[in-house]
């Protein structure tokens, strides 16, 4: 049912059309005609992915089909985009999807799709509803909500929950990257928000903390506005995108635009000319920045907490521990610990910063051991004393290194502060993998190697690799032989 | 001055005198006239079943809500319900695909003004009138206004 429009107005002359609509210019209907041409490629594309695995097309014309696009949508986001994500060769999309882990995650993920009574829905819908420019969506899998959003919306962030459409409104689905660099932004705004440092973003869709707040997300993501860029270029690409340019007033983001070409607005361009690089607070989305700020925005700040954070600060990269320390937002939030829980977390923040400790890290990742042990060797001494029995240092190992002999190889250098000891645990996995399967007595290589180990080394063994190293040699080992080996290393 | 549309509705027939430059769009089942879109619009779409209670639980779902007037007659042998009210709600930030790639919306708290006639009642409601946005020039605003006060109703037609 509708309100039949008719083509002419009744009554008087029809008045010249107004002049906002010129016709379209040559250049213009080409690029219609590639652009449509595009949609139909991808529309294709979408039709063949979805006859090779299965899934179904995307459609909303009925409530079932709809579900069925919803359904599809929260799997291909749920499954197939976070693994993507954290395959990626892109370090702040594997620090991202990180927030959408553990349990319960930071963040998740969840489908967006248009209703199918979109038009009657928009029709109801009220004073801020626009019927050219919103349509009706649900979000989850059935459709029994409503939530009204722009026409080519497709994705929105409400509390913790990240809604993904996962196609356009052409119904072309989004590559696993183009999804991947939403979230990446999205998540930048979710940080800022968190951190309060730009908070006339949420109050005016023209302030300069909106502009700023939007150029950091273009800013930390991959492939999308100033891809492959550095510096002011890349400043520059990303401040036309969002102010646009002055001889085209529908450039850009509407408002910014209409600020920055505003006579009289001169402190505001000065403002967005000037902003060279990300402001804020974890431009990285690195979830364990995130979990330092959360601590050190605890209520509590008794010796366990200040103890929490050490240990937080620990588990960073180098670079976290870089920005952290560098942050204006933690240095005031650090203030506010008193001043032995400040010196502590100071402390903390200073150590395996250095280029020594980088090359080492480096090293680790390297894999060959004679860089390992000589980057090693190499450390100030604080940093050496401050990675043995590190829980952070282990826990950014196990994120380097997935290799368990590898593992215990450092740990057994790391925990016990001698290059020797890595060589040590070496000689110790090679025996206990060439007597793979024995059963028996000792034999004498595996005796010597394990009387090459210091207590530390064999401790750290038990204690961190438990499921790694110990599973994948020792456990090998016909049964009388692996808890006879078990019994030395317990000694 | 300006020029008369009528529309065919579920209500019965509805005219409305519009700026002679004005365009009447076809906004799906709407029929939607705005020269600014993102600070108002004026509109009549039918809302079969969903009258003016309707309407204000909708709104007070998305937001708080000030009525100022909430009047009940009749005309042109049409029951009608005429309501003004304030709402201030925030809209979701979103990611929109627009031209040139990929824009950032919302988010922000947004206040609006709306003057609505709700006519008819169950499957033939119609509403007919406008929202604009309390920041919007008050020139919008009164020619939304204007459109309203020219609405020809039923046997006013």
């Amino acid at each position: 049912m509708s309100v039949r429009v008719p083509r002419e107005p009744e009554g008087a002359e029809r008045a010249p059309a107004p002049a906002g609509a010129p016709p379209l210019a040559r250049h213009d209907v080409l690029t219609l005609q590639r652009r449509a041409g595009n949609r139909a490629v991808g529309r294709m594309l979408a039709r063949r992915e979805a006859e090779a695995t299965g899934a179904p097309a995307v459609d909303w014309s009925t409530q079932p089909k709809a579900e069925a696009t919803a359904t599809e949508t929260r799997r291909r986001i749920r499954t197939d985009l976070l693994a993507h994500m954290r395959a990626s060769g892109s370090l702040i999309v594997r620090n991202t999807v990180e927030l959408f882990a553990g349990n319960p995650p930071l963040l998740t993920l969840e489908a967006t799709t248009k209703r199918s009574d979109s038009d009657a829905k928009v029709a109801a819908g009220g004073a801020g509803v626009d019927a050219l420019n919103d349509d009706a969506y649900f979000r989850g899998v059935t459709m029994d909500n409503v939530h009204f959003q722009s026409k080519g919306m497709i994705g929105t962030l409400d509390g913790t929950t990240m809604y993904l459409r996962g196609h356009d409104s052409g119904k072309t689905l989004r590559t696993l990257d183009q999804l991947a660099a939403t979230v990446v932004h999205e998540v930048s705004h979710f940080l800022v928000s968190q951190y309060g440092e730009l908070p006339g973003t949420d109050e005016s869709a023209s302030s300069f903390d909106r502009y700023a707040d939007e150029f950091r997300a273009y800013w930390v993501s991959d492939g999308g506005v100033g891809h492959g860029l550095t510096g002011a270029a890349r400043a520059t690409a990303i401040r036309e995108h969002l102010v646009g340019t002055a001889g085209d007033a529908t450039s850009g983001y509407a408002d910014l635009h209409k600020r920055y070409f505003k006579d009289g607005e001169d402190d505001f361009k000065a403002k967005v000319d000037a902003l060279a690089g990300p402001t804020g607070f974890n431009v990285a989305n690195s979830l364990r920045l995130h979990r330092l700020w959360q601590l050190l925005t605890r209520k509590r700040r008794d010796d366990e907490t200040i103890g929490d954070i050490v240990l937080m600060v620990s588990a960073l990269t180098v670079d976290e521990r870089r920005e952290a320390k560098a942050s204006p937002l933690l240095a005031k939030l650090i203030r506010r610990l008193g001043d032995d829980g400040a010196k502590r977390v100071r402390t903390a923040l200073e150590k395996m910063v250095g280029p020594k400790y980088e090359r080492f890290l480096a090293a680790i990742v390297g894999g060959k051991a004679d860089e390992i042990k000589a980057a090693y060797a190499d450390l100030p001494r604080d940093d050496r004393a401050a990675i043995a029995m590190n829980a952070g240092f282990l826990l950014n190992v196990g994120r380097l290194v997935t290799d368990a002999g590898a593992r215990a190889r450092l740990y057994a250098m790391t925990t016990t502060g001698d290059a020797a000891q890595y060589d040590a645990m070496a000689r110790f996995l090679d025996a206990a993998r060439a007597a793979k399967d024995l059963d028996g007595a000792l034999p004498a290589e595996l005796d010597a190697a394990l009387k090459g180990l210091n207590e530390r080394a064999r401790w750290a063994l038990f204690a961190w690799e438990r499921e790694g190293a110990m599973k994948d040699y020792v456990g090998k080992l016909g049964s009388g032989l692996a808890d006879s080996v078990r019994e030395r290393l317990r000694e | 001055m300006g020029t008369a549309h009528r529309l065919d509705t579920p209500a019965g027939p509805v005219g409305v005198t519009l700026p002679d430059d004005a365009v009447l769009q076809d906004a799906g089942a709407v029929a939607y006239w705005s020269p600014d879109p993102e600070r108002g619009r004026f509109t009549v779409a039918p809302t079969p079943g969903a009258g003016a209670d309707a309407l204000l639980a909708a709104e007070r779902g998305r937001g708080t809500v000030d009525v100022e007037t909430d009047e009940r007659g009749e005309r042109g042998g049409v029951p009608v319900r005429r309501l003004r009210y304030r709402i201030r709600l925030r809209r979701d930030r979103e990611v929109v695909l627009a031209d040139g790639g990929e824009q950032h919306r919302g988010g922000t708290e947004e206040e609006h003004r709306a003057d609505v006639l709700v006519l008819g009642d169950g499957a033939d409601t119609v509403r007919a009138g406008y929202a604009v946005r309390a920041d919007a020039p008050p020139d919008l605003a009164a020619a939304f206004a204007a459109a309203l006060d020219s609405l020809r109703i039923g046997t006013e037609t």
